[in-house]
């Protein structure tokens, strides 16, 4: 199954299981199924509860917060991720502030398709995590894998904080793994894992950068000698701070990698957390790794060199397995 | 020369499209950028063109077959041309699933500098390589792993590095602490109070004293007290004189006890438990027999009746059949009186001009020499002989 | 003309926000308040007239002047005085203050400050209605947002009218045109002949009244609601009036010129001459209402003076209602 497939069941499913489901956003209806098709058949299957909207990322997420307050559980497309800093006021200071300002919790699901692919350019490509986290009352997370994006979905809809998906756009198609959902297992939405284990240093992502951590993870493990622990973060917002704080107890190194800029972000927290809170575990200073400082570029030359990958994440370690 | 018909980037995120149908067959000229085969992704129905003026010479790919993005779907070429080796066609700008071609190193350049818009003149962080000289850096892992472990600073001269230039590792510690068993716990809880005494300048006076009459005397008493009994009683009164000693060190700082507490070491098992007796220079000899008995049995059952703060402490090693011995201090106290066994010695009586047979012991007081000196340690030790030679005055 | 039951208990509204917002201003400046006091003086028939018009399972998103609506529609004083006064007790616990109350259970939405920005909740409150099937047709719970001639040129806005329109939602848009947005004069915030014309870009029907005429407000209000309720669409209501203060307790309004002053009187002193001189209600009546009005606005007064502040101690500071993300888990 397909990363996007998986997207595509688990929303199925839900609105078949959920009649308090249904997803609202530009072009998803059939017999187009959405911009990546997401959502393919599911306006058939599921008529009048996947709903074409106006390009009005604002009043789309407005609606779904209404929605959301009257008892139901919207989901919202957004084209691209980068569309959504169009409807950031209605994500952060009215879905993220809701609950603190009245004591109602206010469930919805912002699905963001998120990354870079060449050629995408600056606005097509970028990470939102690092705004949308910054801002109290909403929850972030970042599916990496087939089962992820199956059962963090179905999660993000049962969370009743408002939560933002996001979907990485290389792995909808790129990304295929054997899954079975009646009997795959899998672990609470605020769960951070590990998806290699290691003892010598340790890598922690997410999203589409955690495939770039294990395929250099196994390049440090072929050709350097070098055993590296990949932690994937999952939600990154908040933080599963065990998790990172026992895998760097273990391996007293740590890299973060990012797709996202360079300023703050998750990245900065997780650097952060080990200086705060797990300086004694350090054998070395903690290593970010993240896009340059400067929007994405279109040019596949250029966009290649933007973001970290599996050859930075390599070199970044061979040197901080020196110290 | 031949040119590759590649299947292009189909959008952002499609990998891969299946062949509907060639729109031109095998042998038919073709211009640059003529439609040649239709593809359907999950997303739509694309048109791949033709990427040079030729004749399409080869078709790879038939309807049904699925090809990811940047392989190969036929060629076109010059069909009068030799067959020559296939030259691999300017990567697509648009291609993503094609391989990534090798780059150079890069050193350090996706760190992020904090710094917008300039990856040149970042201030160059500390090296994260091992230096010269550097050996007795300690990561704050290792540091952490130290403390917990127990060990001094002056142990790891001890401990191999096998670190960047020889550092000492954590994983170096383990090795090194993997040796024998861990002590029990009492042990260590004496190792680091020993150790922690051992800090302070200590210095030791000794005297003897004869117990002819202590012995006798003791049978007079209720529950015929101790050497250590007296011992105890004579360093309280000591104490209670005037002694310095009776103080307590706060760094600069000297404080007075209101009561003379005094501590006794009691052998347990793995370790020594030092229950303290509260204003030993108030209870009469019986009273502090019973008390004495009262903290041993309760230590020897593990149990610690009053581990509180005192002034000073009794050893009998004497129980041992030693004769001499300096004990240290415990952690706060100012002086421990040691006592040994009881040792027959001749002794000229002028008086019926024989030797006769009396009975002494060895009194040593090791003092801490901050609070005071040898002078003030050499009158209290001459005061707690006085007291036990004349045991009545007890 | 609406029947004289109707008229009075919009004129008791009317009277009893002007009585509240004016103590509230007191209340600020006896230094009793944290943060600003906003005033709807001037604009309470309009705001009241729709009030009223609402009923259990309808919607209405107030703004910042729309005291006499929210009482309208069943707000109490003593909401807005443990509001104002940052109580405990009240709605918003003193985690939010002054006009941004409400309680989205009761259907009296919490505004943000973003001018536009609860118009699309509105509308997403009137989707779910649908959704779930409980609109009854012909006779459809409404939603009602307020707004202003400066927000009605917000992005926000101008997409959640045009999703009321293609969705042909039972959503009436309240829009006062008070002649400023705090000190700009409506030529520097749109261009457009009057702000009902945009009706006709929306594909929605239009209203227009003088809002300081109570009667017109009622019975202008009154159609878009019957009409929403008939199933008709979405209704762009506009009435053009004065804000008669400051944009807020802060502002003298000295901005605001002389000949625009002459151009619009006072709603309440209109409405109460002419329901005197219909013979509605006499003075002795009008005075009752005012001390009723003093009455409860002081009792509320009182009663969220002697109840607790918020403590920073015992705060539960969570943003999120889901404490633990690590055990949220679909069934």
């Amino acid at each position: 199954m397909k990363y996007l497939e998986a997207i595509r069941l688990a929303l199925a499913e839900l609105l078949a299981d959920d009649q308090r489901v249904f997803i609202y956003g530009q072009d998803i209806a059939g017999p187009f199924g959405g911009a990546f098709k997401a959502t393919k058949g599911l306006s058939e299957r599921f008529p009048g509860r996947v709903l074409n909207s106006p390009i009005s990322e604002d009043a789309m997420t407005g609606l779904a917060i209404g929605a959301a307050m009257d008892g139901m559980r919207p989901i919202v497309e957004y084209q691209f991720a980068d569309f959504a800093s169009v409807a950031f006021n209605q994500l952060v200071n009215h879905a993220g502030s809701i609950f603190y300002r009245t004591g109602r919790p206010c469930p919805i699901v912002a699905r963001l398709p998120v990354g870079g692919t060449p050629g995408g350019g600056p606005f097509h490509c970028q990470m939102p995590e690092t705004w949308l986290s910054n801002h109290p009352g909403l929850v972030v997370v970042a599916p990496a894998t087939v089962a992820d994006a199956y059962f963090m979905l179905k999660d993000a809809v049962a969370c009743r904080d408002p939560v933002a998906f996001l979907e990485h756009k290389y792995l909808y198609y790129h990304l295929e793994a054997e899954f079975d959902p009646r009997v795959a297992e899998h672990p609470g939405l605020g769960r951070a894992v590990v998806r290699r284990q290691g003892d010598d240093l340790t890598i922690v992502a997410y999203s589409g950068m955690v495939h770039h951590a294990t395929a250099a993870a196994a390049v440090l493990e072929s050709d350097h000698n070098i055993s590296a622990e990949v932690v994937d973060l999952r939600c990154v917002r908040p933080l599963d701070e065990e998790t990172i704080l026992a895998s760097l107890a273990r391996t007293g190194r740590i890299i973060i990698a990012s797709e996202g800029f360079p300023f703050g972000g998750p990245t900065a927290e997780v650097a952060a957390l080990v200086a705060e809170k797990g300086f004694a575990y350090l054998d070395a200073p903690p290593v970010r790794l993240a896009a340059r400082d400067t929007p994405i570029p279109f040019h596949p030359e250029l966009f290649a060199e933007h973001h970290p990958d599996d050859q930075a994440i390599v070199q970044a370690a061979l040197e901080l397995a020196k110290y | 020369m031949r040119v590759a018909i590649r299947m292009p980037q189909l959008g952002e995120a499609a990998a891969e499209a299946t062949v509907v149908s060639w729109l031109v067959q095998p042998g038919q000229a073709v211009k640059a950028e003529q439609e040649l085969v239709e593809v359907q992704t999950e997303k739509s129905l694309l048109t791949v063109a033709a990427p040079a003026d030729g004749v399409l010479v080869e078709i790879s790919a038939k309807p049904g077959d699925v090809l990811k993005v940047g392989e190969v779907l036929g060629h076109v070429g010059d069909p009068a041309a030799q067959a020559a080796p296939a030259t691999p066609a300017l990567a697509n700008v648009h291609d993503v699933g094609a391989p990534p071609k090798p780059r150079a190193p890069r050193p350090n350049q996706l760190r992020p500098s904090g710094r917008s818009g300039d990856d040149g003149g970042r201030i160059a962080p500390p090296s994260l390589m091992a230096g010269s000289g550097e050996r007795s850096f300690l990561s704050p892992r290792v540091r952490a792993k130290v403390a917990e472990s127990g060990l001094k600073t002056s142990d790891l001269s001890f401990i191999t590095g096998t670190g960047a230039g020889g550092r000492i590792t954590a994983a170096d510690i383990d090795r090194y602490l993997a040796h024998g068993e861990p002590m029990p716990p009492i042990r260590q809880a004496v190792a680091a109070a020993m150790t922690r005494s051992w800090t302070r300048p200590l210095a030791t006076v000794a005297t003897s004293v004869q117990v002819d009459s202590v012995l006798a005397h003791r049978r007079t008493v209720a529950g015929r007290p101790s050497l250590t009994v007296y011992a105890l009683r004579a360093l309280a009164l000591g104490l209670k004189a005037g002694s310095p000693f009776a103080k307590r060190l706060y760094g600069n700082r000297m404080h007075t006890p209101g009561t003379i507490d005094l501590a006794v070491a009691v052998e347990v098992g793995d370790g020594v438990l030092t229950p303290v007796i509260r204003k030993v220079d108030e209870l009469g000899l019986p009273e502090l027999t019973t008390a004495v008995e009262d903290v041993i049995e309760k230590a020897r059952a593990g149990k610690m009746a009053d581990a509180g703060e005192a002034v000073a402490s009794v050893s009998n090693y004497g129980v041992f059949g030693l004769t001499w011995a300096t004990p240290i201090p415990l952690p706060g106290h100012s002086v421990i009186l040691g006592l040994s066994a009881p040792q027959n010695q001749p002794e000229w009586n002028p008086a019926t001009k024989t030797w006769d047979r009396v009975r002494r012991i060895e009194l040593t007081l090791t003092f801490d020499h901050r609070i005071a000196d040898g002078g003030d340690a050499a009158r209290l030790i001459n005061r707690i002989a006085e007291f036990i030679s004349k045991p009545e005055r007890l | 003309m609406s029947d004289n039951a109707e008229r009075i208990r919009l004129f008791k509204v009317m009277v009893l926000a002007r009585t509240c917002d004016d103590r509230m201003a007191k209340l600020k400046a006896q230094n009793e308040v944290a943060g600003s006091v906003f005033v709807g003086r001037g604009q309470e028939a309009l705001s009241g007239a729709a009030g009223i018009q609402l009923r259990p399972g309808d919607v209405f998103a107030p703004l910042i002047r729309d005291q006499a609506g929210r009482f309208g529609y069943g707000e109490t004083p003593l909401d807005v005085a443990r509001t104002v006064l940052g109580r405990r007790t009240g709605p918003m616990r003193g985690r939010d203050g002054n006009v941004h109350r409400g309680d989205w259970g009761a259907g009296l939405l919490p505004m943000i400050s973003h001018l536009g920005a609860m118009a699309a909740p509105v509308i997403g409150v009137l989707l779910s209605r649908r959704l779930t099937g409980k609109q009854k047709p012909g006779d459809l719970s409404v939603g009602i947002a307020s707004i202003g001639d400066g927000g009605m040129n917000t992005g926000a806005l101008h997409e959640a009218m045009n999703i009321a329109a293609v969705e042909r939602l039972p959503f009436i848009l309240l829009v006062a045109d008070n002649q400023f947005a705090y000190s700009t004069t409506s030529d520097r915030t749109y261009a457009c002949k009057h702000l009902v014309d945009r009706a006709i870009g929306y594909g929605v029907a239009g209203h227009r009244c003088d809002g300081t005429d109570a009667d017109a407000c009622l019975a202008t209000v009154g159609a878009a609601v019957a009409a929403a309720r008939a199933g008709k669409g979405p209704q762009l209501v506009v009435a053009d009036l004065l804000r008669l203060a400051g944009h807020g307790t802060h502002d003298d309004a000295s901005y605001v010129p002389e000949d625009v002053k002459s151009r619009f009187g006072d709603c309440l002193q209109m409405f109460e001459r002419s329901l005197i001189q219909q013979g509605v209600l006499d003075a002795a009546a009008v005075a009752a209402i005012r001390d009723e009005a003093r009455r409860q606005i002081e009792a509320a007064v009182e009663q969220a003076r002697a109840e607790p502040q918020p403590e920073a101690a015992t705060e539960d500071w969570s943003a999120r209602c889901e404490r633990d993300l690590v055990h949220v888990r679909s069934a």
